[in-house]
C-alpha cells in the first residue's frame, strides 16, 4: 500500500500520466474543432442539456479540452489541467451512463466524427480508465 | 506545521486559479473562433445559441385562411407544449382532444385486446409489432399523439418513447389511465379491427384533406385543388401530402439537396439534384432553375432538414419565390410507398 502510494506520488509517474492524458485530450479536441457542426449534433443526440446551450457547449468545450491538453503537455498549470480533465471525465461518464441507461443508440462523439464508436459499456470502461489516469495526474508530487 | 498548512493552501489556490484560467481561455478561444467561422461561411456556420429552426408551415397558413376546419392548428392540440420527452395526460385532456378530433390516438395493446374494445377512432399499433418503419410512418399531421394501454402498463410509455426518439415527434402524450378508465367513464368505445386498423392508418396519411380539412378545397375536376403558395421572401415548410399533390399535378420543381451519391441511390422522380455543399460553393447555379411561377420544393434526408433549409435560403437570396421545404424529406416519401427512381437524373 505504501509502495503504491509512493509510486503514485512519484514525480515521474505523475508527469507521465499528465502527458498521456494531455495527448488523449489533444486528439479528442482537434477533430471537434474541425467539425463543429457534427459535434453540436452529437451533443444534441445525448438529449442531456437544453437545446439553447448545445451550440455554446459545442463551441467552447473542444477549445477548453485543447487548452487543458496544452497545460498538461507543457507543464504550465499542469495540476489545474489534470483536475479539470478528471472533472470532465466525470461529466462524460454521467453523460454516457445516462445515454446507455436510456438505451440511446448514438455516436459517442468523444473523438469527433472519425470515431464512430457508439456509446456502450466499452466506452464507459475507457472513460473510467482515463478518469483514474487523470486523478493520478492531478496528485501532488512528494 | 503552520507553515506547511499555509504553503499547501497557497498551492491549492494556485490550482484553482489555473483551472479558472484554463476554462476562460478555452471558452474565449472557442467563441472567437466561431465568430470568424460564422463570417467566413454564413450558410453553414453555427449559431451562438442552439435553436431548432422551425419554418412556418404552408399547411397552417392554408388552414388559417381556409374555411373552419376540424384539423386546423387552433384546436386544443396546439395548446400542448412541444417536448422531447413524452408527457402524461389525464382523462379529461384526452376527452377534450377526442371531442375536437385533434389528436392521433394510438392503442399500444395487442390486436385481440384492441378488437375486444378500444377508444373509438384509435389506431392499433401493438408495441410488440413496432418496427422502425412503422414508427417513422406515424404521421399525426402536427397534432398530438396520445398513447394508451391497459391502465398502469409499460407498453404505452415504451411506444411513446419510440415516437419521440425514433420518429422525432414532439407532442407525445401518455394516457396512463388507459382503456379501463376510458370505458369506466362511459366514453365512446369501438370494437373489432374496424376502420381503425393499419389500413386506415395509411389512408389517413394519404388523405390530403386531413391537412386542409375543408371540403370546398376540391377543384372543379373533383380532385383536390392545389394550395396557393404565397410569393414571399422566406421559405415555408410543407408536408408529405402537399408535396404529393404537387408531384401528381407536376406543378412544382423538386430539388434534392442531399449528396449526389444519395440522389443516385434513390430520389423522387423528376427531382433535380442540387447537393447543399455544391450550392454553398456557388449559389449562382440556382439561377438556372426555371420554375415558371411554380413552387420550388427542397427536400433532404429528413431529420431537422438543416441542409434543405440552407438551400431554400439560397434560393430566396437568388430571387426565387414560393420556396418550400419538405421537412419529412426522402425517408418519409419512400416510407409512404410513393414512386422512387434510381440513377443519375437531370441536374
Amino acid at each position: 500500500m505504501d509502495a503504491l502510494k509512493r509510486f503514485l506520488h512519484d514525480r515521474r509517474a505523475i508527469r507521465v500520466s499528465q502527458i498521456v492524458v494531455g495527448v488523449i485530450f489533444l486528439f479528442a479536441a482537434l477533430p471537434k474543432i474541425g467539425d463543429l457542426g457534427s459535434f453540436a449534433l452529437q451533443i444534441h443526440n445525448y438529449r442531456a442539456i437544453p437545446v439553447a446551450l448545445e451550440n455554446v457547449m459545442a463551441m467552447t468545450l473542444p477549445w477548453i479540452e485543447l487548452v487543458i491538453a496544452l497545460a498538461l503537455l507543457l507543464g504550465i498549470y499542469a495540476r489545474s489541467g489534470a483536475v479539470l480533465s478528471a472533472g470532465l471525465m466525470g461529466v462524460f461518464l454521467v453523460a454516457i451512463g445516462q445515454a446507455v441507461a436510456r438505451g440511446l443508440d448514438i455516436d459517442c462523439g468523444c473523438f469527433g466524427t472519425t470515431d464512430a464508436t457508439e456509446v456502450g459499456f466499452v466506452k464507459l470502461a475507457e472513460d473510467v480508465g482515463l478518469l483514474v489516469l487523470a486523478v493520478v495526474a492531478s496528485l501532488r508530487a512528494r | 506545521m503552520a507553515w506547511q498548512t499555509l504553503g499547501s493552501r497557497d498551492r491549492d489556490e494556485n490550482v484553482v486559479r489555473g483551472a479558472v484560467l484554463i476554462v476562460l481561455v478555452g471558452a474565449l478561444l472557442g467563441l472567437t473562433y466561431n465568430f470568424w467561422g460564422l463570417k467566413s461561411n454564413p450558410a453553414y456556420g453555427i449559431a451562438w445559441i442552439g435553436e431548432q429552426r422551425v419554418l412556418e408551415s404552408v399547411e397552417a397558413l392554408m388552414a388559417d385562411g381556409g374555411a373552419e376546419s376540424p384539423t386546423s392548428t387552433s384546436g386544443p392540440g396546439s395548446a400542448f407544449p412541444e417536448s422531447d420527452e413524452p408527457l402524461q395526460i389525464q382523462i379529461a385532456g384526452v376527452k377534450r382532444l377526442f371531442d375536437a378530433g385533434d389528436a392521433l390516438i394510438l392503442d399500444a395493446r395487442e390486436p385481440d385486446e384492441f378488437e375486444a374494445g378500444h377508444i373509438a377512432g384509435a389506431v392499433n399499433l401493438p408495441f410488440s409489432e413496432v418496427t422502425p418503419d412503422r414508427i417513422e410512418g406515424v404521421d399525426s399531421g402536427g397534432r398530438p399523439i396520445v398513447t394508451y394501454c391497459d391502465g398502469e402498463c409499460e407498453v404505452s410509455m415504451d411506444l411513446a418513447w419510440e415516437l419521440v426518439l425514433q420518429a422525432g415527434h414532439r407532442k407525445v402524450l401518455v394516457f396512463m389511465g388507459g382503456f379501463p378508465e376510458w370505458e369506466a367513464a362511459g366514453y365512446p368505445v369501438g370494437t373489432g379491427s374496424g376502420d381503425a386498423d393499419a389500413t386506415s392508418f395509411t389512408t389517413y396519411i394519404d388523405d390530403p384533406m386531413a391537412f386542409f380539412g375543408s371540403d370546398d378545397a376540391d377543384g372543379a375536376d373533383g380532385g383536390p385543388a392545389l394550395p396557393e403558395i404565397p410569393e414571399i421572401d422566406r421559405p415555408l415548410s410543407t408536408e408529405l401530402d402537399t408535396v404529393k399533390q404537387f408531384f401528381d399535378a407536376k406543378a412544382a420543381v423538386l430539388l434534392d439537396t442531399r449528396e449526389a451519391e444519395e440522389y443516385v441511390e434513390g430520389h423522387i422522380p423528376g427531382a433535380l439534384s442540387y447537393p447543399y455543399d455544391r450550392v454553398g460553393e456557388d449559389p449562382r447555379q440556382l439561377d438556372g432553375i426555371d420554375a415558371g411561377g411554380r413552387p420550388i420544393i427542397a427536400y433532404c434526408g429528413g431529420g431537422t432538414c438543416e441542409i434543405s433549409m440552407g438551400v431554400a435560403d439560397a434560393l430566396i437570396a437568388r430571387g426565387h419565390r414560393k420556396v418550400l421545404v419538405f421537412m419529412g424529406g426522402f425517408p418519409e416519401w419512400e416510407a409512404a410507398g410513393y414512386p422512387v427512381v434510381r440513377g443519375e437524373g437531370p441536374y
